[in-house]
C-alpha cells in the first residue's frame, strides 16, 4: 500500500533516526569545518591575489620611474614594495632593479640597503642568492674584500654557490693568491649544473690559465 | 539541518561565492592539464610539454640553421637526439619560469596587456591596430580572445621577471678590468722548434704496418657504390604534347565561337570601303554622310567633329593617321578595337604641349576580337588540349601510380601504356644533386639505394621529384661500395705512416730535451729570442702554446714549457712577464657594458636552474624520440 510503510520499513527508518540523533551533530560539524576551512582557504588566495593585483601597480610604477631614471619616484616606489608588499615577487624583483639604479649614479650606500633588504627578506633564496653575488661585485669594487668574501661563501642554492665560488676565485687572482683561487675555482666546478657548459667551460679555463689542466 | 540553513541564509551564500572563486581563478591551468599522457615529451611539477610543442620548437630551429647553411643544409645531421634533448630542455626551463611567476601571481596590468596587443604587428593595418584583423586572426587560430589574452597576459608576466632579473645585474669594474689586464698581458720568451721534417729521414713503415693502417682505416680508401639510373617521368606538358586535335574540330569551334564575329566585321569592312569610295568621288560630302552613318553617337550629330586633340588622347591607330595627315585630307581606312574609321583632319594648330588636330571621323563598329580561321585555329587547337588533358589527367595519374605500386621489373609497361620516353643516366652515388634533374631529388635517390631496389631491379614506385612532376626509376647497373686496392693507396698510406711517426719522435725529442732542462743540464739549443704573445694576441702560436705559457707561474721565471705548436714539439723559455698597457677609460667602460649583458644572461641561467633543484621534472624518453 502507498499510503503506509509496511513493518520492515518502519524499523529501518525508526533505525535511521536512532543513528542521526547519535551521529548527526557530529557530521554537521565535520561538514561545517570542512566547509569554513575550505572558505577560509579561499579566502586566504583570494587576499593573496588582490594584494598581488596592487603590488603589481607599484611595481608599473617603479618600472617607468627607472626608465624615467626619476630617483625620488624609484625610492619611493621600491619603499612601498617592500613596506606594503614584502612578501611579494615584486617586492624582491624592485629592490634588485632600484639597487641597480643606485648603483648606475653611485650611489652605493642605497644600493647596498636595496640588496641587503632582499638577502634578508627576499621572496625565494634565488633572489637571495643573486643579491649576495652582486652586494659581493660592489663591495670588491668598494676595495673591501673580506666582507666581499663573507658574502660570496654565505649558503646559497647550488647553481648560484657556483658562481659565487667562481666569483670568488677571481677575488683571489686578484690579490695574487693563486692557491686560493684555484681552490675556490675547483669547488664552484663541483657545483656547476652539468647543462651549463658555458658556466664549465669558463671556470676550466680559469683553472687552466693558472697552470692546471 | 535545513532550519539552520534557512537562518543563516547570509553566511552560506558567503560560502557558496568563496568556493566559485578557485575555478574562475585556475580556469587556464586545469585547460592545460587536458592534453592526454601519451603525447607528453615531459611534466614538469604535473605541467605536461606535449610532443607537438617540441617537434614545433626543433622545427623553427631547423629552419633557422637551414637559413643560415642555404644549399649545405643536411637535416639529418641536425635533427640528432642531442639536439632534440637540448631543445627539450629549453621548453623544460620555459614552463619552470612560466609556473614560477603564476605561483608567484606575477600578472600584467589590463593596460600593459592592450598596449603589448596593439603593439603587434599582426594585428596592424597601415602601421595601426585593427580590431578586425584582431578578430579574423584569433578565429583562424581557434583561440577565443579571453584565452589570447589570457595566454598572452602570462608570457607578459614571465616577461616581467626575466626583465627584473636581467635589467638589475650588477658587476665589479675591477675584476673587469682584470679580465681586460689579464687578456691584454705580455709574456717574453725564447722558443726552440723540434720539427718532424727533421725526422721523416728515420723513419721507414714496414709492410705490416702499411697493411694494418689500410685495414684500420676504410674509410680513408672507399670507393662509394654507384648505380646507373633509367627512369621515366610524367608531366601535364608531356600529355599535352602528345594530344592530336582533327582540324575539323578546330573548324567546328571557330565556326561556333568566332565565326559570327568574323562576318560581322568582313560585312562592316564592306561597308567602310564602299563609304571610302563614295567619298573619295565626292569628299565635299563627308559632313552629310557621318550624319546618316557614323555608329559614333557622341559625334555623329556634329557631322563628326570631334574638336581640338593633342597627343596621347585617341587611340594609337588613330592619332597616327590623324597627325600624318594635312588638313583636308581624307585618310584611307584605319581599324581600331572600336572598329573602322575615316578620318578627315579639318584644322592643325601648335599648343603649349605640342602640336594639336582638330578632326571629323566616320566609325562603322566591328566586334572586337573577331578572328581569321588562321589567326585562331593554334589559339583553339592549344585549348582543346588543354581541355582534354586537365580532364584526364587525375584518372592518368591514377593509372601511372597504380602502375608503379606494382612490381615492374623494366619500364616498358610505363613506355606502352603512357608513351614515355625512357632517360638514363651515367654513374651516380647516394647524394642528391640537382645538376642529375629530377632523379637528382633525394627522395628518388634514397629509394633507388635501398637494398631492396639494387637486389630486384625493381622500378620505384611513383615519386613527385618536383611539383608536377612524377617520376619511376629503376636501376640499371650497380657497383658495390669497394675498397682502393692496397697497391693504388701505398704511397699515400707511406706518407701518412711517415708524418705520424715523425711527429711522435719530435715529440718524444723535445720532451727529452726539457726534462734536461729542467735537471739543470744545459743542453745546446738554437734558441729563438725576443719573442712576445698575449691572450688577446697569440701571434701564430697554436692554442696549446699559449695555455702553457700562461699557466707559467709569474714568480718562478724563467720557465721552460713544452707544447704542440705549429712547427712541431716546440719548447717556450717564458722569460719576463712584461706589464700590460694602461687600460683606458674607454677600454674599461666597454668591457663593463658588455660583461653587464653576460651577466645578466648569467643571472637568469642561475635563477632557473636554481628554480629546477626544485621543481619535479619527468622526461618521457620514448616519446622523445618520435616525431
Amino acid at each position: 500500500m502507498a499510503t503506509t510503510l509496511d513493518h520492515q520499513e518502519q524499523e529501518q527508518l525508526a533505525e535511521l533516526k536512532a543513528w542521526w540523533a547519535r551521529w548527526g551533530t557530529a557530521i554537521l560539524a565535520f561538514v561545517l569545518i570542512g566547509l569554513l576551512s575550505l572558505a577560509g582557504w579561499n579566502a586566504w588566495q583570494y587576499y593573496k591575489a588582490h594584494t598581488a593585483g596592487q603590488a603589481a601597480q607599484v611595481y608599473d610604477e617603479l618600472q617607468q620611474a627607472l626608465q624615467a631614471k626619476d630617483t625620488h619616484k624609484v625610492t619611493s616606489a621600491s619603499g612601498e614594495l617592500i613596506e606594503h608588499y614584502a612578501g611579494t615577487d615584486y617586492a624582491s624583483l624592485g629592490a634588485l632593479l632600484a639597487a641597480r639604479a643606485y648603483h648606475d649614479v653611485h650611489d652605493d650606500k642605497n644600493a647596498r640597503g636595496q640588496l641587503e633588504w632582499v638577502i634578508d627578506h627576499g621572496a625565494n633564496a634565488e633572489f637571495k642568492g643573486l643579491a649576495r653575488l652582486r652586494m659581493a661585485a660592489i663591495l670588491i669594487d668598494a676595495r673591501d674584500y673580506e666582507a666581499a668574501q663573507k658574502q660570496l661563501a654565505a649558503p646559497m642554492p647550488a647553481p648560484l654557490a657556483a658562481s659565487a665560488g667562481e666569483q670568488l676565485g677571481d677575488l683571489y687572482r686578484l690579490q695574487e693568491k693563486r692557491e686560493d683561487a684555484r681552490k675556490a675555482w675547483r669547488d664552484a666546478l663541483s657545483k656547476v649544473p652539468a647543462a651549463d657548459a658555458l658556466a664549465n667551460e669558463r671556470i676550466k679555463h680559469k683553472l687552466e690559465a693558472l697552470g692546471e689542466s | 539541518m535545513f532550519d539552520w540553513v534557512q537562518n543563516n541564509r547570509r553566511i552560506m551564500q558567503v560560502l557558496l561565492v568563496l568556493i566559485a572563486i578557485p575555478f574562475a581563478l585556475f580556469g587556464v591551468e586545469s585547460y592545460q592539464r587536458m592534453f592526454s599522457t601519451v603525447d607528453q615529451v615531459a611534466k614538469v611539477d604535473g605541467v605536461p610539454v606535449s610532443v607537438g610543442e617540441l617537434n614545433r620548437a626543433v622545427q623553427s630551429q631547423l629552419d633557422q640553421v637551414r637559413q643560415i647553411l642555404g644549399a649545405g643544409f643536411d637535416a639529418s645531421m641536425w635533427d640528432t637526439e642531442k639536439s632534440r634533448r637540448d631543445v627539450l630542455d629549453g621548453l623544460v626551463n620555459e614552463r619552470i619560469v612560466q609556473i614560477y611567476s603564476q605561483k608567484a601571481r606575477l600578472s600584467a596590468s589590463d593596460a600593459a596587456l592592450q598596449q603589448a596587443i596593439a603593439a603587434m604587428p599582426a594585428f596592424q593595418e597601415n602601421g595601426k591596430f585593427s580590431q578586425q584583423r584582431y578578430t579574423e586572426l584569433l578565429r583562424a587560430q581557434n583561440y577565443t580572445p579571453i584565452q589570447f589574452q589570457e595566454t598572452l597576459r602570462q608570457q607578459l608576466a614571465v616577461r616581467r621577471l626575466v626583465g627584473g632579473i636581467t635589467d638589475s645585474a650588477i658587476v665589479s669594474r675591477v675584476l673587469a678590468n682584470q679580465d681586460l689586464a689579464l687578456n691584454a698581458e705580455q709574456r717574453a720568451y725564447s722558443r726552440v722548434s723540434f720539427s718532424p721534417r727533421q725526422y721523416m729521414s728515420q723513419v721507414h713503415p714496414s709492410d705490416e704496418a702499411i697493411a694494418a693502417y689500410y685495414k684500420e682505416n676504410p674509410t680513408l680508401f672507399e670507393i662509394p657504390a654507384r648505380i646507373r639510373i633509367e627512369y621515366v617521368a610524367l608531366n601535364q606538358n608531356l600529355l599535352l604534347a602528345q594530344e592530336q586535335v582533327d582540324p575539323a574540330e578546330v573548324k567546328k569551334v571557330y565556326d561556333e565561337t568566332f565565326a559570327a564575329a568574323a562576318s560581322a566585321r568582313d560585312a562592316a569592312h564592306k561597308k567602310a570601303l564602299g563609304l571610302l569610295a563614295n567619298l573619295r568621288a565626292h569628299p565635299d560630302q563627308f559632313e552629310a554622310v557621318a550624319k546618316a552613318q557614323s555608329e559614333d553617337p557622341g559625334s555623329a550629330a556634329n557631322g563628326g567633329d570631334l574638336g581640338y586633340f593633342g597627343h596621347g588622347a585617341m587611340v594609337k591607330p588613330f592619332e597616327v593617321a590623324a597627325f600624318s595627315l594635312k588638313p583636308g585630307q581624307i585618310s584611307d581606312l584605319v581599324q581600331t578595337n572600336f572598329g573602322y574609321h575615316i578620318i578627315k583632319v579639318t584644322g592643325a594648330r601648335k599648343a603649349d604641349n605640342g602640336e594639336e588636330r582638330q578632326a571629323s571621323h566616320i566609325l562603322i563598329k566591328a566586334p572586337e576580337g573577331a578572328k581569321s580561321f588562321a589567326e585562331a585555329s593554334a589559339q583553339i587547337s592549344a585549348n582543346i588540349k588543354r581541355q582534354r588533358v586537365s580532364a584526364r589527367y587525375a584518372k592518368v595519374l591514377e593509372d601511372f601510380q597504380n602502375l608503379a605500386d606494382q612490381d615492374n621489373d623494366s619500364l616498358a609497361p610505363f613506355v606502352q601504356q603512357f608513351k614515355l620516353a625512357v632517360q638514363t643516366t651515367d654513374w651516380v652515388t647516394h647524394t642528391a644533386d640537382p645538376k642529375l634533374g629530377l632523379v637528382g631529388n633525394a627522395k628518388v635517390i634514397d629509394a633507388l639505394f635501398s637494398a631492396d631496389s639494387i637486389k630486384t631491379r625493381h622500378a620505384t614506385e611513383a615519386i613527385e621529384a618536383s611539383p608536377g612532376n612524377i617520376v619511376v626509376a629503376r636501376v640499371l647497373d650497380h657497383k658495390a661500395a669497394d675498397l682502393r686496392p692496397l697497391e693504388s693507396v701505398r704511397a699515400d698510406i707511406v706518407a701518412r705512416l711517415t708524418e705520424r711517426e715523425a711527429v711522435k719522435l719530435a715529440g718524444q725529442a723535445g720532451k727529452a730535451t726539457l726534462a734536461e732542462l729542467n735537471a739543470d743540464k744545459k743542453p745546446s739549443l738554437d734558441w729563438v729570442s725576443g719573442q712576445t704573445v698575449s691572450r688577446e694576441r697569440p701571434a701564430g702560436l697554436s692554442a696549446d702554446a699559449v695555455k702553457a705559457i700562461f699557466a707559467v707561474d709569474p714568480g718562478k721565471l724563467p720557465q721552460v714549457v713544452g707544447a704542440e705548436g705549429t712547427e712541431g714539439y716546440t719548447l717556450y723559455r717564458v722569460e719576463q712577464v712584461l706589464a700590460a698597457p694602461a687600460v683606458s677609460t674607454e677600454q674599461s667602460n666597454a668591457a663593463l657594458e658588455a660583461q653587464k649583458k653576460t651577466q645578466a644572461q648569467a643571472d637568469l641561467r642561475l635563477f632557473v636552474a636554481g628554480l629546477r633543484e626544485r621543481a619535479k621534472v619527468e622526461i618521457n624518453n620514448e616519446n622523445l624520440a618520435r616525431k
